[in-house]
């Protein structure tokens, strides 16, 4: 008996809880909620609280998230004004501003982000060809129409995005910016042919310089040499003539100073490893010839 | 009264597979993603209908065969004088039965587990991926209506049958409850829950995965049990029993376990406890788990907002707070007092950041790269340069409401904000300038613009960090920067070497002048004091010879002629000997001999 009371008791809460859930439902903050009546959407609720309907299959209840969602458009090819191809992705804020409208002609946020999609892609290449590249990307800020592209693109969609879906595209802005596979490699060939002409230049400076230094040092040596040979020959020079000055007393008898230079000469010239042939007339080797060459007075 | 259980799995086994027909002709009508999961139930109640089927037949055609064969022996017996020898039957029902009980019952609790487990893997990989959304939700809920309707019969009277006929009337349950579940998943979709498909799918794949593991279970338990007349039923689920008959919990587990051990284990005094005492305690067990929802504890980073019937109604700090149950009252977590962080231009890495990191090396893959300014070259030509970045940017979240209310995904939507600042940054700088010294103005620039924005959209974040890091070329042209960097180093190296060259060349040319120089100033030294000596020399031999001429001058001359012929070869010929032809040989030879030892001879 105890236990058919607590399992009648468990039983009536989960029955009490099914018909609570079944007639009133919140709305939380930051949601939309739209009741329909046997599929007729009769009212739309966006203020968060405790709200009762008709049980179901009578009313029924749809619920979407009314904050602002994120839509992360293709990062896609298009042309701008001065036929410049460039790849473009935006992104956008929206936000269900018309629930009732959205669940008729939507009915989910990943449809709505779809539909969405394809309206920003259009909206997006007809403005973008409106603009000059320099409009996008320049050293010159002032130059860049980041600005009035987005505000254009937005009211282009805007006014679409509600009509069509019962969205509000609150904000729009260009993500990135791009340009296709072909273009990227012919700017990554001109960024390389850039740096190897700085490298080149560079390369150059320093054969240039070094070429400069050597040739300013061999012209300083050479005229190094040239001075210090100058100047060499001006002290052999003075070296001869005072050895000049110091000879001229071999004119008090420049027979004895002939005598004296060959004898110099002949001690020179006769050095080692010299064969020499004498005649035994040559003094002293006339000595041996015997008694011809003793002096007449000891005869 | 032979035929009706065979006849009863029979007809168990034909609406099992119309049923298992009829589900997945409607899972590709409807796309719900319950219905493929609940096919696998179908095809196991076949499965064990067919096989009991097959063992009540054969039992049944086996007892037909013996009463045959004990009335052939009385007519042989009664008739026959002379007994012939008869050889014993090979291929009887009752040895095919006897086979069947051997290998192929014991065998169906395996061979159902990989089929099960290979489904549960099946339908985890169906439920990974994309759904279509569903249709004819109604049509779907009145056809499991009627499966479950016919399921349960079905299932109460094959449970009220013999032994056999359980294990059918246990996978006719399950599906049954199954049918149920996935009718409940149905009718929440079409109530306005999508989720409840999704989720039902995933509760019968859980549970199909448990039945997988079950038979495995059963199997191994088959090969320890007590042989004692019990016919194998390792296929009939314990986890189905309690389903199927959930006050018989307790009986279901003894049963196995008397099963299993082959002695009552049901009638001990424990059993007899619980069976009465689980089902308070499973009440007070969900009360009290329902009632911790009123509790809420917040970590040290989080910050939280109490919302009462969907409506913000207070703040809350870190620590313990009481809230009223859900769904009356609930909390939401924000970590607002953690610095989160994400990264624009290159995924966040995984592991550790490798010691060296050089632009010639992807850093990342799906690494981004920025269109950024350049001076224009021609007319033609793209002013552009493309750099990647790798910027952390960090930020707070200082308003929670903002955070949670205003937008579905903020930091999603924060990342974007980010990466429109940069590219506006990037494609109003020149390369050099965001490589080189501009870093530090640009990066403050940009964590000005996002934290603008950020306002402006009101996400209720302060952004802390932008850091510009990584800024480098792309990988493709990274060498051709390098290269700039090595001419540079080519350059100074080239001057350098010309420097020490030219340094050598003036140093070893001025030491050169200054030796002709000093060579210059010997020689005139020499040539000062030595002209000077032999002048002095002279004059004084000069006198000497005024003295003695004729003694001076041949004393001079022999001494000369003494030390000049000293080291010398001297042949000596005599004089006046005009008709002597005399032939010297002047050979030098390599190794003197004994006899060159005294003075040459002149040979005639």
């Amino acid at each position: 008996m105890k236990r058919n009371t607590l399992l009648l008791t468990v039983g009536l809460l989960v029955a009490v809880m099914f018909v609570l859930l079944q007639v009133l439902f919140t709305v939380r903050e930051g949601e939309a909620v739209v009741v329909t009546t046997f599929g007729k959407p009769v009212r739309e609720l966006t203020a968060a609280g405790l709200y009762m309907r008709w049980p179901w299959p009578v009313q029924r209840i749809y619920r979407f998230d009314h904050r602002i969602h994120t839509l992360e458009g293709a990062f896609e090819e298009t042309l701008t004004r001065d036929g410049k191809n460039i790849l473009v992705a935006v992104y956008a804020g929206w936000r269900i501003q018309k629930p009732m409208e959205f669940l008729e002609r939507v009915g989910t946020v990943e449809q709505a982000e779809h539909n969405l999609d394809s309206l920003l892609r259009s909206q997006k290449n007809a403005v973008l060809g409106q603009f000059p590249f320099a409009g996008l990307i320049n050293t010159n800020a002032a130059a860049v129409q980041f600005d009035a592209i987005e505000q254009q693109m937005l009211a282009a969609v805007q006014a679409e995005a509600l009509a069509r879906y019962g969205v509000e595209v609150q904000f729009l802005g260009i993500r990135k910016i791009g340009l296709p596979e072909s273009i990227t490699e012919k700017v990554f060939a001109r960024m390389k042919a850039e740096r190897e002409e700085i490298a080149e230049r560079y390369r150059s400076e320093g054969e240039g310089e070094a070429i400069k230094l050597r040739a300013a040092a061999e012209s300083q040596r050479n005229q190094l040499l040239a001075k210090a040979e100058a100047e060499a020959k001006g002290i052999r020079a003075e070296g001869d003539a005072r050895a000049a000055e110091s000879y001229q007393v071999f004119e008090k008898n420049p027979e004895l100073a002939m005598f004296l230079r060959k004898l110099e000469v002949l001690e020179l010239t006769l050095q080692k490893k010299s064969t020499v042939v004498l005649s035994s007339e040559t003094e002293p080797f006339d000595l041996l010839q015997g008694d011809k060459a003793l002096p007449k007075h000891n005869k | 009264m032979e035929k009706h259980n065979e006849r009863i799995a029979l007809l168990a086994g034909l609406l099992a597979a119309f049923w298992l027909g009829a589900d997945a002709v409607l899972a590709r009508v409807t796309h719900l993603q319950v219905l493929p999961a609940l096919c696998v139930y179908g095809a196991v109640a076949l499965v064990v209908a067919l096989v009991v089927f097959v063992r009540e037949r054969l039992a049944r055609r086996a007892a037909e065969e013996k009463r045959e064969a004990a009335l052939a022996e009385r007519e042989r017996v009664s008739g026959s004088i002379f007994e012939a020898e008869t050889a014993p039957e090979l291929f009887t029902v009752a040895r095919t039965r006897e086979q069947f009980e051997r290998f192929i019952v014991p065998a169906v609790a395996p061979v159902l587990a990989v089929g099960l487990a290979a489904a549960a893997w099946w339908l985890r990989r169906q439920l990974a991926g994309p759904a279509a959304p569903p249709a004819h939700r109604l049509l779907v809920l009145a056809a499991l209506g009627g499966q479950a309707f016919a399921f349960f019969l079905l299932s109460r009277y094959l449970l009220g049958w013999g032994r056999l006929l359980r294990g059918p009337g246990i996978a006719l349950g399950v599906a049954c409850v199954a049918s149920l579940v996935a009718g409940a998943a149905t009718l929440a979709g079409e109530m306005g829950y999508p989720w409840g498909d999704r989720l039902a799918a995933m509760v019968l794949l859980v549970f199909l995965a448990g039945l997988a593991a079950e038979n495995v279970l059963n199997f191994i338990g088959e090969l320890y049990r007590p042989r004692r007349g019990e016919p194998c039923r390792s296929y009939e689920s314990r986890l189905g029993g309690l389903l199927t008959e959930p006050g018989a919990w307790a009986r279901s587990v003894a049963g196995a376990l008397d099963y299993q051990f082959g002695f009552k284990v049901s009638e001990t005094w424990l059993f007899r406890f619980l069976e009465g005492a689980l089902l308070p305690l499973v009440t007070f067990q969900i009360i009290a788990l329902y009632l911790l929802s009123c509790l809420v504890f917040l970590g040290p980073e989080e910050r939280g907002i109490l919302e009462r019937f969907g409506r913000p109604v207070a703040q809350l700090e870190s620590g313990f707070h009481l809230k009223a149950p859900w769904p009356f009252a609930i909390v939401r977590r924000f970590p607002a007092q953690r610095v989160l962080s994400f990264r624009i231009g290159q995924p966040a890495p995984r592991g550790a950041s490798p010691a060296v990191i050089q632009w010639n090396v992807p850093h990342a893959l799906g690494e981004d790269q920025f269109l950024v300014a350049a001076p224009r070259v021609g007319d033609g030509s793209v002013p552009v340069n493309l750099v990647a970045f790798n910027v952390p940017v960090e930020y707070q979240i200082t308003n929670v409401l903002a955070f949670a209310y205003h937008s579905a995904d903020p930091g999603r939507l924060l990342e974007q904000i980010a990466y429109r600042s940069l590219t506006l940054e990037a494609a109003t700088h020149d390369l050099f300038e965001i490589m080189g010294d501009g870093q530090s103005r640009i990066a403050a620039a940009l964590r000005q613009r996002i934290q603008t924005e950020a306002d402006r959209r009101q996400l209720g974040v302060r952004i802390l960090f932008v850091g510009l890091q990584g800024v480098h070329p792309p990988t493709q042209v990274a060498e051709a920067f390098q290269s700039v960097i090595g001419a540079l180093e080519q350059k100074e190296a080239a001057i350098l070497t010309a420097r020490a060259a030219a340094g050598k060349t003036v140093t070893l040319a001025g030491a050169e002048s200054a030796r002709a120089v000093q060579e210059a100033e010997a020689y005139r030294t020499q040539r000062t004091e030595i002209s000077a000596a032999e002048a002095k020399r002279f004059l004084i031999q000069a006198a000497t010879a005024e003295k003695s001429p004729r003694v001076f001058r041949t004393s001079l001359y022999l001494d000369t002629l003494a030390r000049a012929l000293a080291d010398t070869r001297k042949f000596i010929v005599p004089a006046a000997v005009a008709h002597e032809v005399y032939q010297l040989n002047f050979e030098e030879k390599l190794r003197p001999e004994l006899f060159d030892l005294g003075p040459a001879v002149g040979k005639k």
